[in-house]
């Protein structure tokens, strides 16, 4: 044997020891990317002490997490034991069946005709108890107190808030009628707010959830309306002649941003929630409309024609010069800022087809977001984590979301044509 | 010497006579004799010689032996015995006159008897004194062959003695020669032997080197791959933490059991998101045991220290292209 033939395997040898044992002390082994994105849940069908049938919360917290794109739903038959409290949890045995976290709990009937719900999330690799929490509600209280749970989950394991508990509003068109439905975010336990046999538009969430503003047709022309959920009571905040649309809450609830066109073309007023005299911010012949606030109330964010196609442009609250924000393609419009401030998403027009893209606003950099061809209304996720918005699908109005990153689409199971939905708080 | 008697006055002179007569007799023959043995030398010689007389020159040349009488005067000659033959001739060339002397003989005893008697007294003296110097000659020559002999004996000794000193030191020195060569030999067979040796050593210890090296290189295959084993088992448990913005990095120090079981762990590096840093360790947990290799040697590399487990759950693999 020739020790030249062998010398070159053995430095090549040696590098490769040298690799992988750098300092001979401690070796080190790099591991690159993930198998999964999701991680593996049991969700185990809660057990229920009460009388009288009410919904398994861990089925509605198992849908929640599974939509989330986030975790993967280990249950049904799949799940090898079905403990209801932390002494009858086998590690293993949930280690083996693929588990990293366990759910499990029971539903317990408490005073005053209330339900309490109990329940525990264990991390069956690391053998702690991520959660043990207990929620006494109502029993018509069931679903939300389960997308309670599922947003604590949600955190717990993803390291985010989730917005299973969050509402949304949204118009239905049926066979001559037109309604504001309000429902939880699976867009299941939803009630009407507004009916009208003339087209509602533009529902806008005001900043703590408790009143809804938007543009009813019902006088035969587009008058903004605020109208409290507790009890349905309404004002007509903005019924001036020609267009009133387009209404946004300031970030304190206190004001609109309403698109007006009482002096010229439509162009943007502020007005105070409860009614009163509007104050014009822009000027000029063109077209200037769905207005929304910055997140510290200073900037309205808007679309205009002003520069010969329709872009998004941002002003002050004060007046001054609009700047121009959204430079790329030939049409941006219907801007949404998230809770953060930091995105702003809206519609644009890619090769005649309507996409939801999203932009960063200290960089400009924009991502397309969906495939689909005509997504309108985007909404922001209270969490921030994912967009709402309306696509047509057979002709036919659908809800879904789609992450931020674009990496996690969803849509909402519904029935009827949804305009319009809003992500509310 | 003895009493004079009538008869034995008579018997004295025959005897005297008859003694005479014997010698002469003696004398003739044993010059006729003894010549003979010598004629051929002599014959050899004179014809190397100008011609001086006849054939019958050769017995007066037999009368003349008081020459050789003188021979035994002269100093003897060297040690040499083949030269003598060569120095006797020159004397009797001159006398070319004595073969009448042995003729008229026998006339001068008849004519006169006392002058006869007186000369054949002389004669007999004179053979006798000749058979003395011969016999002095001969015994010299006898003593002196014997001495050459001896010499040439001697010298044969010295020769032979020499000679077996010769060898014998030849010997010696051919022992000695043989036995330097032999020591060089031996010397050389030390040095070739060490030298093997030395050899062999080295080559041993290379080959050990090398088995070592190959022994090594195959551990640090099974430490790489094992390595590989370790990576894959964790990557295919690992959950992306897409919360997480961009490519974080989680460091773990982990201690396993010579099962692979992670015997403790500590987190050695934030990704700066607890859930994420969560996922990690899950991960490390639910790969646990992690594949050690059966040889307890290369096992004992991921068992020495704790092993630092560094994940990027983010990246692409694909993307890994840095060494």
């Amino acid at each position: 044997m020739s020790i030249q033939r062998l010398f070159i395997p053995f430095v090549l040898m040696w590098c490769g020891l040298a690799a992988a044992l750098p300092a001979r002390a401690a070796m080190t082994i790099e591991i690159v990317g993930a198998a999964a994105n999701r991680i593996p849940v049991a969700v185990v069908p809660f057990e229920v002490k009460t009388v009288g049938a009410a919904a398994d919360p861990a089925e509605v917290v198992a849908d929640d997490l599974g939509r989330s794109g986030r975790m993967r739903i280990i249950g049904g038959r799949q799940l090898p034991a079905q403990p209801s409290q932390p002494e009858q949890v086998d590690h293993g045995q949930w280690r083996a069946a693929g588990a990293d976290a366990l759910l499990f709990g029971q539903v317990l009937p408490a005073s005053d005709g209330r339900v309490e719900l109990r329940f525990w999330l264990v991390d069956v690799i690391r053998q702690n108890t991520l959660a043990a929490m207990s929620l006494l509600v109502h029993p018509s209280g069931m679903r939300p107190a389960a997308h309670r749970i599922a947003d604590i989950v949600h955190e717990k394991l993803i390291g985010e808030p989730g917005a299973y508990s969050g509402r949304i509003a949204y118009i239905v068109k049926h066979a001559g009628a037109y309604e504001l439905q309000v429902a939880d975010a699976d867009s299941q336990n939803a009630y009407t707010v507004a009916r009208s046999r003339e087209p509602i538009i533009s529902p806008a969430w005001s900043p703590d959830g408790s009143r809804l503003a938007y543009v009813s047709f019902e006088h035969k022309k587009p008058v903004v309306y605020v109208q409290r959920l507790v009890d349905g009571q309404r004002t007509a905040v903005a019924m001036y002649r020609g267009s009133n649309s387009a209404p946004a809450w300031s970030p304190d609830g206190g004001r609109l941003a309403v698109a007006l066109s009482k002096d010229e073309t439509s162009q943007l007023y502020l007005i105070d929630a409860n009614g009163g005299t509007p104050q014009r911010i822009t000027y000029g012949g063109a077209l200037d409309t769905e207005p929304i606030f910055s997140r510290d109330g200073n900037w309205l964010y808007f679309t205009s024609d002003r520069g010969g196609s329709p872009q998004i442009y941002r002003a002050t609250v004060n007046g001054g010069s609009p700047q121009r924000v959204t430079f790329d393609g030939g049409y941006n419009v219907s801007p949404a800022l998230s809770p953060d401030g930091k995105l702003m998403a809206f519609v644009h027009r890619r090769e005649g087809r309507f996409h939801i893209a999203v932009m960063e606003l200290e960089s400009g950099q924009t991502r397309v977001l969906t495939d689909t061809s005509l997504d309108e209304s985007p909404s922001f996720a209270p969490n921030g984590r994912s967009i709402l918005y309306a696509t047509l699908v057979n002709g036919r109005g659908v809800l879904a979301t789609v992450s931020v990153d674009g990496s996690i689409r969803q849509r909402l199971s519904q029935s009827g044509d949804l305009r319009e939905p809003v992500w509310g708080p | 010497m003895i009493a004079p008697s009538p008869l034995q006055g008579f018997s004295a002179g025959a005897l005297a006579l008859l003694m005479h007569g014997l010698f002469l007799t003696a004398l003739v023959f044993s010059v006729s004799w003894k010549a003979l043995p010598e004629m051929p030398v002599y014959a050899d010689l004179w014809n190397a010689l100008p011609p001086l007389a006849g054939s019958e020159a050769d017995v007066p040349s037999d009368a003349q032996p008081p020459v050789p009488p003188l021979m035994p005067e002269m100093p003897p000659p060297p040690p040499r015995a083949a030269p003598i033959p060569e120095l006797q001739p020159a004397p009797p060339p001159p006398r070319t006159a004595p073969a009448p002397p042995p003729a008229a003989k026998p006339d001068i005893v008849l004519e006169a008897d006392a002058k006869a008697r007186e000369e054949a007294r002389r004669k007999e003296e004179a053979q006798r004194q000749e058979q003395q110097a011969r016999q002095v000659a001969e015994e010299t020559r006898r003593r002196e062959e014997a001495r050459q002999l001896a010499q040439q004996h001697q010298q044969e000794e010295l020769r032979l003695a020499e000679e077996q000193l010769r060898q014998e030191s030849a010997r010696r020195a051919d022992a000695t020669r043989r036995e330097a060569l032999e020591q060089a030999r031996r010397e050389l067979d030390a040095e070739m032997a060490r030298q093997a040796q030395a050899d062999l050593a080295r080559e041993s210890a290379q080959i050990r080197r090398t088995q070592d090296r190959i022994v090594l290189s195959a551990r640090v295959r099974t430490i790489l791959e094992y390595q590989e084993r370790i990576r894959r088992k964790i990557q295919s448990v690992m959950t992306r933490c897409d919360q997480v913005p961009g490519n974080p990095e989680v460091v773990y120090k982990v201690q396993l059991l010579p099962t692979g079981e992670v015997l403790r762990m500590h987190m050695e590096r934030s990704s700066g998101n607890a859930i994420c840093d969560q996922l990690v360790e899950r991960a490390i947990l639910k790969a646990s045991p992690l594949p050690l290799p059966v040889d307890k040697e290369a096992a004992r590399d991921f068992l020495r220290e704790p092993l630092e487990l560094k994940s990027r759950p983010n990246e692409d693999p694909a993307t890994e292209a840095r060494g």
